[in-house]
């Protein structure tokens, strides 16, 4: 019985190794697709709410200053994709993929700083898929 | 809604749930059970390329239309 019991859950946590093995870059695209969507958002939202005069005390040169950063954000975003597309499934995670995710990190951070109080539940979300990202590299450096 | 707009809250709330964020119980199993494909994963990649492009140049217009000290762009 208590050999049984033990081949079971080795056979498990073989099973389990195999399959965070294999969803890491699975969680990362999804991620990366997440904070991509999310930043989207606050890019519509951001042009409505301008082309609108809804947002208060928001001047054009801030609406200027959010799409300056927004741009970073892009150019950033865009490396990471870069990364993830040369990722081949069942390799470890590329070398550069944690200075291209910092980066994208650092550009959300200016982001916020610079985009109208409001959208912080929206840049939320982009900080909830970084750290998810993080997670990835983290679990992946403790394989 | 679009279908765009709803991968993107979907793959939204996967992140969600990822960080321990609850969403009920009957969405969490959803979320949590989708594994992508390596042709999924290609294919997200080069659709969030596409739009990274697009959007890149929405807010580069919007830098460069910005007016100068004559108060034109």
């Amino acid at each position: 019985m208590k050999k049984t019991r033990a081949v079971l859950v080795t056979a498990m946590a073989l099973a389990l190794a195999s399959a965070c093995g294999a969803s890491i870059k699975s969680k990362a695209v999804k991620s990366a697709q997440a904070a991509h969507f999310s930043v989207g958002q606050a890019q519509d939202a951001e042009i409505k709410l301008f082309a609108s005069a809804a947002i208060p005390n928001y001047s054009p040169s801030d609406h200027v200053a959010f799409h300056a950063a927004l741009v970073k954000y892009w150019d950033a975003e865009a490396k990471v994709i870069t990364v993830l597309q040369a990722w081949r499934a069942g390799d470890p995670p590329p070398s550069d993929l944690s200075s291209a995710l910092s980066a994208l990190s650092d550009a959300t951070k200016v982001m916020k700083q610079v985009g109208p109080a409001s959208f912080a539940s929206v840049l939320t979300y982009i900080d909830s898929a970084i750290a998810a990202l993080q997670q990835v590299l983290a679990l992946t450096k403790g394989a | 809604m679009t279908p765009e707009q709803l991968n993107g809250w979907i793959a939204v709330a996967s992140i969600l749930v990822n960080l321990g964020v609850d969403v009920g119980t009957g969405l969490k199993a959803i979320f949590t059970a989708g594994e992508l494909t390596d042709a999924e994963q290609d294919a997200i990649l080069v659709g969030l390329k596409d739009d990274n492009a697009r959007r890149r140049a929405i807010s580069a217009a919007i830098v460069a239309a910005q007016p100068g000290p004559d108060g034109h762009p």
